[in-house]
């Protein structure tokens, strides 16, 4: 038997491998548009080489092995992992981040933050003032942009959708990635489905895209802003972001595209075969449109009582509320200090974003956060739990919607949002021991798991993540990104089992 | 009329032994060799052991000579199915009972396609709306609505602070000239009160009977005069806004369907757990208790004496009627007032009747009533005049309504010239849509329809007169 017959048998190698040639895919496009307008063409090249051999090379080498639980988690997982590393090297051999006096080991540290902020469709940065987004070339812009359009709807839906092999238990790997999209199968075979939902993807992208360069956008621009809108990351071309256009059209489409990226894709499939909009149908929905609704009354009211203008008000309540109830964070901010900048806002309207930072968007979609459905069944259990204690005897079922959540899957919620808990005040005790203000360090620790990007104080929309967090503190947020991005349960499965099972099942078997 | 009842359960058995009391031909089949023994023994009929899918079986109960079949076991498709091959022996006639949805689908009923008439019978669904009927007129102990519900025929128990104790039915006339609203038409007076025999007896009155305390009356009223009726009898009171049922039967189940659209805050205790979660989960504004309806802290749990309506609707007697009074018993020591807490209990032997009156457990009804109601008026539709009728639980007292055909000897005449049987008298007259009391001058013309309360005796006299 030659060498080259020889497969390795990890789930994890193979899955990460094609994950890796995907993401090499994007650094080439990247590459070709740096040589044309920037400076970094080879820089970036290079990075997408060194992406795609080992990403062929554990492709080729290594077959999808057995497809337990387990595995499938360790998979994902893994995947994301080494996804992230690759992809800070475009950043490292550009030399993005490279500031004087900075050390080697702090521009590691900043470009795995900004390539885990992007994969994890967070939306942090760490260009600000002292580095500033204009300056940078249109290949790490567009490549920065990428990584978030690739990470919204997830890279291992991706993979599952070129991986006939893999068969139902893609179906767990998609689970394990975004539980919301995993539940419901649009078609008959998972890769299909997985396929369909990058195509829904994928149109929602350029509807976008077309609609920001109808209202001013240049191509570039609108591709770029396209991409972040979708996959509700939030990474923008320009220091200013949003605000830079100060353009109530852009900003609506913005809006328009964050909210559609932020409700179940699962609706827009169904919607696209009925031929009829189901989504005011869905009680998630329709809960979360109440919430953007009353959110942004509330917002603007309390801007209002702050002497501010109606119109500025509303304006400014309603684009950072959805930006920020959809996770994804953009600015319309102009410059620190503007009506858009919450930061600066009376600490009211600025506790209701922290509520909108919390609950994200909803289940089956691109948002981060805790998503509206366990929001609403997590406030139903604990409705229950105080009427039971009145009524011992009464039969109390838990609803979402019209229909009876099953009782194993409110326990999984209500400890969803426990760990959520728990990993907020953890977050935020390692953040603020490490010389972070309590609201930035406990905001910023939130809309990092929630994979929003901004928050408030030091954290703000105009801000760069360097001024309000010492570099290891943003390596916790990193790690609270990708932890986030797959809800929890996989990362902290692989973070908690013990060493020795984890060997185990990384255990590698010749075949 | 030649009658084959099917399943001598509760509803089968009633019906049976009310028709053979008004002199028709019964046979009854039954499978249960026990059950058979007993009706075998107490009831006039012609009792056959087998079941009612057995050609041979309605062979022997007199299929080929039979004008009517009521199918009315517990199970479906055996109604069904007996139906069918009465249909198909030629009965004309055909009653049955069907809980399924599905069943009660028009495909299924297409399958009687050519019979005269054919009727599908839910009981349970008829006592669940008996019993809203009794909510929407509250203090009734039962009620019938007639003439497409312009006419109210309601019983009541006079309670001692009512307008009407003491007062004499030609006074109370006087003051209702010159268009009566209502006429009390029974009234049933305990044996106490009544020197002659020790039992309750049921009669027509005339103009000088004094009303008492305690006096059971059926009064028929028109439906907009309903308030003032209820008023002047002394119950007039708020409609419920929290109701308790006790059992999660199917009754209970659409009852809490009816009442949650109506706005009443409802709950419901149920023994068996899976049921329980079953009815959380299809009604979900309801709260489910699980749990002992006898079980005090488990009706204290549930609020029963702040309710203002405690349903009990188990098919256990003693359980339904032991709850009621502790629900009574519960608002009288939350409420302060003994008719805090409305109670209704649903019953399935006759005997405990008394027992109930005596402890003012307030209204009572049982499936069969109702079912033997829907029975009846197939019965007399013989005579093809009979609109609809009512019968109550004690049988002591019948409300037929009639249509006056063109070709009727009474159309034309008056009231007084019909020379009405001795216990029974016409109540309302209904035309074009409109109610009246019927009074001595009033004139009946085709196509009225009339209300008329009789005793059982003088129910085949009375239909006589209007065939």
């Amino acid at each position: 038997m030659s060498f080259f017959e020889t497969k390795w048998e990890t789930t994890t190698g193979h899955v990460a491998g094609i994950a890796l040639m995907f993401v090499a895919v994007g650094m080439f496009a990247s590459a070709v548009l740096e040589a044309l307008g920037g400076t970094h063409g080879a820089s970036i090249l290079l990075a997408a080489v060194l992406t795609l051999v080992p990403g062929a090379s554990l492709w080729l080498f290594t077959r999808p092995g057995q497809v337990d639980r387990a595995t499938v988690f360790n998979a994902v997982a893994g995947t994301w992992l080494v996804v992230s590393a690759f992809g800070a090297l475009p950043y490292l051999f550009a030399g993005t981040f490279q500031r004087s006096g900075i050390t080697l080991p702090v521009v590691f540290a900043d470009a795995l933050f900004e390539s885990v902020s992007g994969y994890s469709c967070t939306g942090s940065t760490i260009f600000g003032s002292h580095n500033l987004i204009s300056d940078q070339g249109p290949g790490i812009l567009m490549y920065r942009q990428f990584t978030q359009w690739i990470g919204g709807m997830g890279i291992v839906v991706l993979v599952v959708t070129v991986l006939p092999a893999l068969r139902a238990s893609g179906l767990g790997l998609i689970g394990a990635e975004a539980p919301g999209a995993g539940g419901d199968r649009l078609a008959p075979r998972m890769a299909q489905t997985a396929r369909r939902f990058w195509y829904l993807y994928a149109g929602l992208t350029a509807l976008i895209a077309v609609a920001l360069f109808a209202v001013g956008m240049s191509p570039f621009d609108a591709v770029a802003h396209a991409f972040t809108t979708a996959s509700t990351g939030g990474f923008s071309t320009r220091d200013a972001s949003i605000g830079y256009w100060d353009s109530v059209a852009v900003e609506m489409v913005i809006m328009i595209g964050l909210v559609l990226g932020a409700a179940s894709f699962t609706l827009h499939s169904r919607t696209l075969s009925s031929h009829r909009p189901v989504h005011l149908e869905d009680p998630e929905f329709r809960a979360y449109i109440w919430l953007l609704t009353g959110s942004t009354v509330l917002v603007t009211l309390l801007l209002c009582s702050e002497g501010m203008g109606p119109t500025n008000a509303l304006r400014a309540a309603v684009f950072n509320v959805v930006t920020l109830g959809t996770s994804g964070g953009f600015g319309n901010a102009t410059g620190p200090g503007t009506n858009g900048d919450f930061v600066t806002w009376a600490a009211g309207p600025q506790m209701v974003l922290l509520v909108l930072l919390v609950s994200g968007g909803c289940t089956g979609s691109t948002s981060g956060g805790v998503k509206v459905m366990r929001l609403v069944v997590g406030l139903s259990h604990a409705r229950r739990t105080i009427r039971s204690i009145r009524y011992p005897r009464a039969v109390l079922l838990v609803r979402h919607g019209g229909s009876t959540m099953a009782e194993p899957l409110v326990e999984r919620i209500a400890g969803f949002m426990i760990i959520f808990g728990i990993l907020v005040v953890s977050g935020t005790l390692v953040v603020a021991a490490l010389g972070t203000d309590l609201v930035t360090a406990f905001s910023g620790v939130i809309g990092s798991l929630g994979n929003m990007g901004p928050a408030l104080n030091k954290a703000g929309p105009t801000a760069s993540f360097v001024d309000g967090f010492a570099t290891p503190a943003r390596l916790v947020l990193a790690l609270l990104m990708l932890i986030g991005r797959l809800e929890l349960f996989p990362m902290l499965l692989m973070l908690v089992t013990p060493y020795r099972t984890l060997q185990e099942r990384f255990d590698f078997h010749r075949a | 009329m030649y009658i084959i009842v099917v399943g001598a359960g509760e509803v089968g058995t009633y019906v049976a032994d009310r028709l053979s009391g008004q002199e028709h031909d019964i046979a009854l089949i039954e499978v249960d060799p026990e059950r058979f023994r007993e009706i075998d023994k107490d009831l006039d009929v012609l009792a056959v052991k087998g079941s009612g899918t057995d050609p041979s079986c309605l062979q022997k109960a007199g299929l080929d000579q039979a004008d009517l079949l009521v199918a009315v076991t517990a199970n479906d498709e055996a109604n069904l199915l007996s139906a069918l091959l009465a249909r198909q022996a030629g009965v004309q006639k055909t009653i049955v009972r069907v809980e399924s949805r599905r069943l009660r689908r028009q495909e299924v009923r297409d399958l009687f396609k050519g019979v005269t008439d054919h009727l599908v019978i839910d009981p349970d669904e008829e006592v669940a709306q008996q019993v809203l009927r009794l909510m929407e007129y509250p203090g009734a102990l039962d009620v019938a609505r007639m003439a497409d519900g312009e006419v109210v025929v309601i019983g009541v128990k006079l309670p001692a602070h009512a307008p009407l104790v003491g007062v004499t039915l030609g006074a109370l006339g006087q003051e209702l000239e010159p268009d009566w609203d209502f006429i009390v038409g029974t009234i049933t007076r305990s044996g106490s009160e009544n020197e002659k025999s020790g039992q309750d007896v049921t009669f027509i009155p005339r103009a000088d009977e004094v009303l008492v305390e305690g006096d059971l009356l059926r009064i028929i009223c028109k439906q907009r005069a309903l308030k003032e009726v209820t008023h002047r009898l002394g119950i007039a009171r708020e409609m419920p806004t929290r109701a308790l049922l006790l059992g999660g039967g199917r009754t209970a189940q659409m009852l809490a369907e009816s009442l949650i659209d109506r706005g009443v805050d409802v709950a419901i205790i149920e023994h068996d757990e899976k049921r329980a979660i079953e009815l959380a989960e299809e009604l979900p504004r309801t709260l489910i208790f699980r749990g002992d309806i006898v079980d005090a802290d488990m009706l204290e749990e549930a609020d029963v004496g702040a309710q203002d309506v405690v349903i009990a609707l188990t098919g256990e007697d003693d359980s339904n009627v032991l709850a009621c009074l502790y629900a009574k018993a519960a608002g009288t020591r939350q409420q302060g007032s003994e008719a805090a807490v409305k109670t209704i209990a649903v019953v399935h032997r006759l005997k405990l009747l008394d027992l109930l009156e005596t402890h003012q457990v307030g209204a009572t009804l049982s499936p069969r009533t109702a079912t033997a109601n829907s029975v009846l008026r197939f019965v007399r539709g013989d005579v093809g005049t009979v609109a609809a009728v009512a019968t109550y639980l004690q049988g002591d007292v019948e409300i037929l309504e009639f249509a006056v055909s063109e070709s009727c000897i009474c159309a034309g005449s008056t009231v007084a010239e019909l020379h009405m049987p001795h216990e029974s008298l016409i109540g309302a007259i209904v035309r074009d849509g409109k109610p009246q009391i019927a009074r001595g001058r009033s004139t009946l013309r085709a196509r009225d329809h009339v209300v008329v309360l009789a005793k059982p005796e003088s129910v085949d006299r009375v239909t006589a007169l209007f065939a």
